[in-house]
Formats: structure tokens, C-alpha cells, sequence
């Protein structure tokens, strides 16, 4: 009886630091956070909201004037570009000797893939990673506590630590700009054309035309995590 | 702070954040708090008297060091002012997240058998004492205690030579939900290192691994024995 009567107060006690924890969570925590999922329903707004600056399809000849000219002459075919092997940082080794060339260079571009099965979303322990209704993955800058724990779990490379914010970073497919009804930035500023963005739900658009006529493949798909973001004629060497 | 380090490709992810002291600091508070809580459980749950001196102040430590345990972890990442998120959010899909329920929960049973160790003494200082000069009186009295009893070790000897003759007393004692979380907190963290680690979580490859690696293990040991 003894016992009895101490389990109970136990459990009241219990009760009571639960509800004194419920009470200040709900202070600290925001009050639309869990609304439309594990994350807080404004950062989606606030992810549309960002002003759209403009980018013309000459973005990339403004500063890169000699590739721009070479690849509209029809001589960009070697991959000893710059847009072929990266941006010339320290401590690379970078080719030396035409015997150190490599055979073949393949150029993919390795963007978020917005997959539908995220890795991303389901490791991020605070709730700040989520999905748009568009299908579109995205990182709350304010609740995200940079852990870098989606950093290692997405499997394409695509995330990162902004060094100045200090939190997860990652391609938005320019959220800003698609909700405005805009093409995302590296959409519009491609001078080749490469990339093509639009709504696979409406048969009649570009992109359904492009995916019923050609070969695309997405990049590890045994990995189950069924991007969004699909390539066409890719080399299987570098998938 | 950071060190961010470029390896010259093109993911984007091939920036690191290196870690510095902070990390050692993590296991630091974390061992602080799990053994000032053993402390205080060997004399309310198991009842070794000679803790006593020390066993509610153990109490207060722990939840002291609870509080601020990933302070400086994401002190180190940017961001200390969200050290709460991972208890008051924590993502129920998330490996990580374990931390987060275990602490919360830890936390609150923390808080309660404090309350009830300290009781008696919350309602004395009330009925004598006002404010301030409270907090001092304890921070004296705690001062008073004798921390080297337990720093010398033959208080621990002894309490440990108590654990081989030990009577657990299962039923009306508060601690042993506590005591059953601790337990658990080795193995959050090997789930936690199961889901990071791919070959930790690789029923396939592991047995194989034990069979090469065996044989040579068991040679190197002969030769040693031999040296003998």
C-alpha cells in the first residue's frame, strides 16, 4: 500500500514537470511549427518571399566572355575548361603534362535532386529540413542548428554549410522565382540551353514533351530516393 | 573557429567543418552528468551510506550540466541560441533526435527527484530564509561538502566492492526509472552510430569482416605470448 501510494504521487509529480515542460515548449517553440508537418508552416513563405534579381541569359558571357565565344563558335569541346574540371583552387591537382590529361571528361552538373523519398528530411533532428506541396525540399534558416547531419546523409553532395549563416544551405530550384512564376536563375542564365524546368503533371508543357521523347535517367536510383531531377543521355559511368 | 576546407571539386559539400575542442567537451559534461547522477542513485536507490554527503548535491550537478550538455557542440557549429531545439522539436524519424527524448525525459525525472530530495530543505529556507542570502547559504554548504572523499577514490573502492554484494530493491524506489534511462544511453548512441557509420549497420559484411580478420588477430597474440 505503501508503494502504491508513492507510485502515485511519483506519477503526479511526473505529470506535473511533463505539463511544466509542454508549457514552456509551447513559449520557445513558434506557434505555426507542426501545422503542415514536422517544421514551422512560415518558412515557406518566407522561402517565396526573397526578392528575384534579374538574370539574362547573358550572366555567364558577362564574365566568361572567351568560353562564351569559343562554345558559340563550336570550339568548347576539350574539357580543359574551367566549367569542365572546377574552379582552379589551392592544393589541387590539376593536370601538368598532356600524359596526365584524362581520356574522356564528362560535365555533370549535380544540383539538389528534390528527391521524393528525402534522406535529408528524415535525418534533420530539430525539424528545420521540409517539403513544399510542390515537392519542393527546402531548410528553414532558423530552427536548422547546423548540425550537418543532412549535409552527410544526402547522397548527390547537394547540401552544405553556408559559412556565413551557419546553417544548412542547398539549391532551392529558386523558390523565390517559381512561385512568382518565373524560370530558376541557372534555368534562364544556361547559354546552352541545357536545362529545362516546368510542370510533369501538364502533358502539353516542354518538359513532359522532352521526357516522353528521350532517354533521361536520374543519378543512383537504386538508392530508392526517386529524384525529381532527371538527366537526359547520361553517361552510366557517372551515375 | 571553422576551418573550412576545400578539397578543389565541385560538390558542394566538400567544405568541412573541422572540429576543435568542443567536441571533447561534449563527452566531458555528458560523463559529469551521468556520474554525478550514479553518485547520488548509489545512496537513494542503492542505499550506500557513505555517499550521503555528497548525493544531492550529485543531484544538482547533473541537472546543471544537463541544461547545458550541447551548448557548446553548437557553440562550435554557429548557432548556441537554438541548444533547445533538439529537446523541444526533436524529429521523431531522425537517428539524432534519440538524444533529444532521452534528455527530455531524463530531464523532467531529474527535476522531479530533486524536487523530492530537496523538499524538506526548499520549505525550511522558505520559512527562514529569503532570496539571495539563500542561494548563498547553499552555495556555502555546498562548498562545505566534501568533494575529496570521492576525489581520494577509497570512498569509490569501497561503494564498488558494494556492487558485487549488491541487493537491488526494485519496488518505491524513484531513482530506478533514471537508472533504467542511463542503461539506455549506451545504446542510443550505438544507433546513433549504426545509422552514421554504414558498415556498423551492415549485417552482411560483418561477419565476413570477423572471419579475415580473425586468424591474424589470433597469430599477432601468439607472438606476443611468446615474448612472455
Amino acid at each position: 500500500m505503501r508503494h502504491a501510494t508513492h507510485f502515485r504521487r511519483l506519477f503526479v509529480l511526473l505529470a506535473l514537470a511533463g505539463f511544466a515542460f509542454v508549457s514552456v515548449r509551447a513559449k520557445v517553440v513558434p506557434k505555426d511549427f507542426g501545422t503542415l508537418g514536422h517544421f514551422r508552416a512560415s518558412a515557406i513563405t518566407e522561402a517565396a518571399a526573397r526578392e528575384p534579381r534579374h538574370i539574362g541569359s547573358d550572366a555567364c558571357s558577362d564574365c566568361h566572355a572567351k568560353i562564351s565565344k569559343a562554345w558559340a563558335e563550336g570550339k568548347h569541346h576539350t574539357p580543359q575548361c574551367e566549367n569542365g574540371f572546377g574552379e582552379d583552387l589551392p592544393g589541387r591537382n590539376r593536370p601538368k603534362t598532356p600524359e596526365q590529361l584524362p581520356v574522356r571528361g564528362f560535365f555533370v552538373p549535380k544540383l539538389c535532386n528534390h528527391c521524393i523519398n528525402t534522406p535529408c528530411i528524415q535525418v534533420c533532428p530539430v525539424g528545420a529540413s521540409y517539403k513544399t506541396k510542390e515537392g519542393v525540399v527546402l531548410v528553414d534558416p532558423q530552427r536548422c542548428v547546423g548540425c550537418g547531419y543532412c549535409v552527410q546523409a544526402c547522397p548527390f553532395g547537394s547540401r552544405f554549410l553556408n559559412p556565413e549563416t551557419k546553417v544548412a544551405d542547398k539549391c532551392t530550384w529558386c523558390y523565390h522565382r517559381i512561385t512568382k512564376g518565373l524560370k530558376p536563375a541557372c534555368v534562364v542564365s544556361c547559354p546552352a540551353k541545357a536545362r529545362i524546368f516546368g510542370n510533369v503533371n501538364d502533358h502539353k508543357s516542354e518538359i513532359s514533351q522532352i521526357l516522353a521523347t528521350n532517354r533521361v535517367q536520374v543519378l543512383k536510383s537504386y538508392l530508392g530516393t526517386n529524384p525529381r531531377t532527371r538527366y537526359i543521355g547520361l553517361d552510366s559511368e557517372v551515375i | 573557429m571553422h576551418h573550412f576546407v576545400s578539397e578543389g571539386y565541385v560538390l558542394p559539400n566538400q567544405m568541412h567543418s573541422y572540429w576543435t575542442t568542443m567536441i571533447v567537451l561534449y563527452p566531458y559534461i555528458t560523463g559529469i552528468v551521468a556520474g554525478a547522477f550514479i553518485i547520488s542513485s548509489l545512496h537513494h536507490v542503492f542505499g550506500k551510506l557513505e555517499l550521503q554527503p555528497v548525493s544531492r548535491f550529485a543531484m544538482l550537478m547533473a541537472l546543471a550540466f544537463l541544461l547545458f550538455a550541447p551548448l557548446p557542440l553548437l557553440r562550435h557549429l554557429g548557432h548556441p541560441e537554438r541548444a533547445f531545439n533538439i529537446m523541444f522539436t526533436p524529429n521523431p524519424t531522425s537517428a539524432m533526435a534519440g538524444f533529444g527524448f532521452v534528455y527530455t525525459i531524463y530531464l523532467l525525472i531529474l527535476a522531479v527527484e530533486i524536487w523530492l530530495v530537496y523538499r524538506d530543505r526548499f520549505s525550511e529556507a522558505a520559512r527562514t530564509r529569503i532570496g539571495f542570502v539563500a542561494g548563498l547559504l547553499l552555495l556555502v554548504q555546498v562548498a562545505a561538502m566534501r568533494w575529496n572523499v570521492i576525489m581520494g577514490g577509497q570512498m569509490f573502492s569501497k561503494s564498488f566492492r558494494g556492487f558485487l554484494t549488491l541487493h537491488v530493491d526494485v519496488v518505491g524506489r524513484e531513482g530506478l526509472l533514471a537508472v533504467g534511462l542511463l542503461l539506455a544511453a549506451p545504446f542510443v548512441t550505438l544507433l546513433v552510430f549504426s545509422r552514421i557509420l554504414p558498415l556498423w549497420g551492415s549485417v552482411a559484411t560483418f561477419p565476413k569482416r570477423w572471419l579475415l580478420e580473425a586468424p591474424p588477430a589470433h597469430g599477432l597474440l601468439k607472438d606476443f605470448s611468446r615474448f612472455e
